[in-house]
């Protein structure tokens, strides 16, 4: 009863009591934006460093005159690959290509390649890991 | 000190922030470690791992034959007997061998057999019949026949107008085969504004129908059923007499309600749906036409189902034989409801019948052609009477009148002599009330107990209406007396046509009856000792084994070939040895039959045990070698898809070279040895006194020789030219199968254990991937086996791939 009548005769009390909160949920707030900012950043960076594609075998399809790519996901997450390019350029493949982890298959690029050349085949994942090779087609 | 620090944070206004800032700070600190750091650590050293990882192909090449398969049991020896030396010997090229003799006797088993009447094969095959070892042919017995009985005699009653079950069996047959059904019953109404109904139905299926329009609340109508069908094995039917009333304030009642199932050979047919005429010229229902195999006693039952369109005129129905009338005419009248009526045509007669050509009708007409007159479910079925034990038949076909107003007069009594067993016993009789004020009375007897007393009261008291009963019981010994006897509430009643028969049922059996054949030769024999080990899966079995003499083309009931016993549950070998005219059980290409048949009296199925089945023929002048052993190829390791042949090779040394020695397989479709598809028939020429190798493959047909589990049966034998005695030393006797495959010799030179997860063979039209699982140890080397990866023919390259991602190349040619 006596401390109610203390807090009801300080008129200054309300200020601090306002003062404090204000302050703590501010820091609550910039605090948790940067939680949140640093997890997404580390995850990405910690999804990028996963990433291990394996080139088992590239084969200059004479059946099909495509060139197709047997690729395996030896890494730590799921792979999706956002562009196959050939000599720098993009082509044409059996999009979508997602790989679990541990999975394999063709990766299909359609190019219209000739016998003895040389080829830079670069294979591109959604999160920028490159896996480029120079093949030459038999 | 934790009033210290509390005093601390209430001096110090901006404490709770700091200590929120302080820990969320921490948060990110381990955010980024854990995401950051740690993982950036652990792909680290996947990629070190990864790096030290170190897997070379040292050599990669075709493999074109598995390993050899070799006995894992002794050899059996059907012709010649084994010396020395165990089977052991022959499992490896090193000059340690196994020898055999020849000798004059030559054994045989048989190569296929046939199961008698109704018996059932379970398990086993041919070959388990070359060895006395309890690995068995199993054959399961079948009925004699089979029959079941059922009744309810006391009075049931329903309001209701959906049938309800009197009496029923529930019966699954032990075989397929035919059945006769024959249901009889009497029913009553309450009201004579309805019907009484009852049916006779087999799962469902109604086959016989009547719906009495009462007459007379007291009378009790009889209703009768016949039906033949053919009931499968293992198949559960519900043969059933049901009954109710057309409405519900007419009760419906039942009562003497029996019915029996018999696996009786008949000649049946049968008419069920609705036919009508309005001619007073008979129309044929049904016909049944047959002619008997020989001359004999025949029961005739004919049942059906009848009604008129007018209360004022009759239908009419007999049954005649080959145009003659056998059943006088039943003329009956429908009462109100005409068509919604159905009544009772139920008779039985025994027939003498020649093996000449015979039909039987059920013919119907109007008697007038104002009147339409319908019949439906109409059947005839003519029963062969030495199906039965014994049989005794009366009948009285004259007219009889009453002796007095109801006085029971006897009308046809059945006096015979019986013995212990079932009898079923069945009559009929056609009657007339005599007035359609009065009843007349049936009552059938045996033992002096009424079994079905039917009492009926008919529309026009010109007309015969038939009744029909039946009745199984079980006779003692001594002389029996069935009777119909009858009476009537007016002095015009009559009664005509009665017959009785009982028949004794035949006393329950189980046969098993199989027949074994194989072949021989056709050499000159001087003894013929055939053997037969087997028992039953019960006791006390009376069983014979009979050796067909193709000299008389019968098998013996006496003498030689002919052997009896009682059989058990233990194993018993039979032996018999024929040394007069022993050429006589084998036909002109050596050809050999042997049956056995098991009867014991009991209604449970029992089977048949075979374990050894032996054919031994000595003969005069020729000495024989011949033998034989499975051979398993290990198909867990050699699948029956990538095998594309077998090889089988003999290394063997021989006392006598007068004669060449030959290698069949066992073809399991056939069931016989075979040489069909092997490259060299015509046998090895051997070198006397030295090691001689012959080996023949198969590559076509060869999968009629291999079984599902891999075993091929491969006999060794002489040409059968010899009037020498050879001793035969067999070095080896193997088995392997033609394959192309490949086989990778892989060597692991890093610290870390590898995991081969795919292999790559590439040429210039093909890049095939098949998938691998082979662990090599640090330091280790490891040969890699695949018989499905078939290596190209040409140029070619060779990658095994780990499954932390490095790839080891082999390039071949």
């Amino acid at each position: 009863m006596s401390a109610r009548k203390g807090f009801l005769k300080d008129k200054r009390a309300v200020t601090p009591v306002l003062s404090n909160l204000l302050l703590t949920i501010v820091a609550v707030a910039a605090m948790s934006i940067a939680t949140t900012a640093t997890y997404v950043i580390t995850t990405n960076l910690r999804e990028n460093m996963s990433e291990r594609i394996l080139v088992e075998d590239v084969w200059f399809n004479n059946s099909t005159g495509s060139i197709d790519i047997y690729v395996r996901n030896i890494g730590k997450v799921v792979i999706h690959v956002s562009n196959v390019y050939v000599n720098h350029t993009g082509q044409i493949f059996n999009s979508p290509f997602r790989l679990e982890i541990g999975a394999q298959g063709w990766l299909k690029a359609s190019y219209n390649w000739e016998s003895g050349s040389l080829y830079y085949i670069d294979i591109v994942t959604t999160r920028g890991t490159h896996v480029a090779s120079y093949y030459k087609a038999p | 000190m934790l009033r210290a620090i509390t005093k601390r944070l209430r001096r110090d206004k901006r404490g709770i922030s700091n200590v929120i800032v302080v820990m969320l700070s921490l948060v990110l600190i381990v955010i980024i470690v854990g995401n950051v750091i740690l993982w950036s650590y652990q792909m680290n050293q996947l990629d070190l791992e990864r790096m030290q990882e170190s897997l070379t192909i040292t050599s990669l090449k075709r493999i074109t034959h598995s390993s050899w398969f070799t006995a894992k049991n002794e050899f059996s020896v059907s012709a010649g007997s084994r010396l020395s030396g165990a089977y052991t010997d022959t499992t490896t090229l090193d000059s340690v061998h196994e020898t055999f003799i020849e000798e004059r006797a030559q054994i045989f088993h048989p190569s296929r057999y046939v199961p008698g009447g109704f018996t059932s094969y379970v398990s086993g095959s041919i070959p388990d019949l070359n060895l006395n070892d309890d690995i068995h042919m199993r054959f399961r017995s079948y009925p004699n026949y089979e029959s079941r009985y059922q009744e309810s005699l006391e009075e049931s009653s329903t309001t209701s107008t959906t049938y309800q079950d009197k009496v029923s069996i529930s019966f699954t047959p032990q075989i397929t085969t035919n059945y006769v059904i024959i249901a009889t019953a009497e029913v009553r109404g309450a009201s004579t504004a309805y019907h009484a109904k009852a049916q006779l139905v087999v799962n469902a299926a109604t086959h016989q129908e009547l719906r009495y329009r009462v007459k007379d609340v007291t009378d009790w109508y009889p209703f009768c059923g016949l039906k033949y069908l053919n009931l499968a094995g293992g198949a559960n039917y519900e043969v059933k007499i049901q009954f109710c009333t057309n409405n519900a304030a007419g009760t419906a009642y039942i009562r003497n309600a029996r019915i029996i199932v018999l696996s009786l050979q008949s000649e049946y047919a049968e008419s069920e749906e609705l036919s009508t005429t309005n001619s007073i010229d008979w129309q044929d229902k049904v016909t049944l036409a047959f002619t008997p195999p020989s001359s004999g006693d025949y029961l005739v039952i004919a049942t059906a189902n009848y009604r008129g369109s007018s209360t004022s005129r009759d239908v009419k129905i007999r049954l005649i034989q080959d145009g003659a009338i056998i059943h006088s005419e039943t003329i009956g009248r429908p009462g109100s409801g005409t068509t919604a009526n159905y009544y009772t045509f139920g008779v039985m007669r025994k027939l003498t019948l020649d093996a000449a050509p015979h039909n039987l009708k059920i013919q119907y007409c109007s008697s007038n052609s104002q009147g339409v007159s319908g019949i439906n479910y109409a059947h005839i079925a003519a029963i062969r009477l030495d199906q039965f034990d014994e049989s005794h038949y009366v009948e009285d076909e004259d007219e009889s009148s009453p002796s007095g107003i109801n006085v029971w007069n006897e009308k046809v009594a059945n006096t015979y002599t019986a013995d212990d067993g079932d009898y079923v016993i069945i009559g009929s009789i056609s009657y007339r009330s005599g007035s359609a004020a009065n009843s007349v009375g049936l009552d059938f007897q045996t033992e002096s107990t009424s079994r079905q007393s039917p009492t009926i009261e008919q529309r026009s008291q010109d007309g015969y209406e038939t009744a029909f009963f039946m009745t199984k019981q079980t006779n003692v010994a001594g002389s029996k007396e069935d009777r119909i006897m009858w009476m009537g509430e007016s002095l015009n009643a009559r009664v005509k046509n009665a017959r009785l028969i009982s028949c004794r049922l035949p006393i329950p059996k189980q046969i098993v009856d199989v027949e074994f054949f194989g072949n021989s030769n056709t050499q000159d024999w001087t003894k013929l000792e055939w053997a037969i080990d087997s028992s039953f899966t019960t006791t006390e079995v009376a069983t014979t084994f009979q050796l067909y003499d193709y000299s008389t083309n019968q098998y013996p009931a006496s003498g030689d070939g002919y052997i009896s016993d009682k059989i058990g549950s233990t194993d018993v070998t039979e032996n018999g040895t024929i040394t007069d005219a022993p050429a006589n059980f084998r036909d002109a290409e050596g050809n050999w039959r042997i049956r056995i048949r098991g009867v014991k009296a009991t209604d449970m199925q029992f089977e048949l045990k075979v374990d050894w089945v032996e054919f031994k023929a000595t003969t005069s002048d020729m000495y024989r070698l011949c033998i034989s052993n499975n051979f398993v190829i290990d198909l867990s390791t050699y699948p029956l898809n990538y095998i594309h042949g077998i090889e089988i090779l003999v290394r063997y040394n021989v006392t006598e070279d007068a004669e060449k020695w030959l290698l069949k397989a066992y073809d399991w479709a056939t069931s016989s040895f075979s040489d069909t598809g092997f490259n060299i028939t015509g046998g090895s020429q051997p070198v006397q006194s030295e090691w001689n190798d012959y080996a023949v493959s198969l590559t076509d047909s060869w999968t009629d020789y291999v079984r599902d589990d891999g075993t091929l049966l491969v006999e060794f034998f002489d040409e059968g030219l010899s009037m020498n005695q050879t001793m035969v030393g067999v070095d080896f006797f193997g088995v392997r199968a033609i394959v192309d495959g490949t086989c990778v010799e892989l060597k692991n030179s890093s610290p870390l254990t590898v995991h081969v997860v795919a292999a790559w063979i590439i040429n210039s039209t093909s890049h095939q991937r098949y998938d691998a699982d082979l662990f090599i140890n640090s330091g280790e080397e490891a040969s890699y086996t695949r018989i499905d990866v078939s290596l190209p023919r040409s140029n070619f390259v060779a990658k095994v791939v780990t499954e932390r991602g490095n790839v080891a190349v082999f390039t071949g040619s």
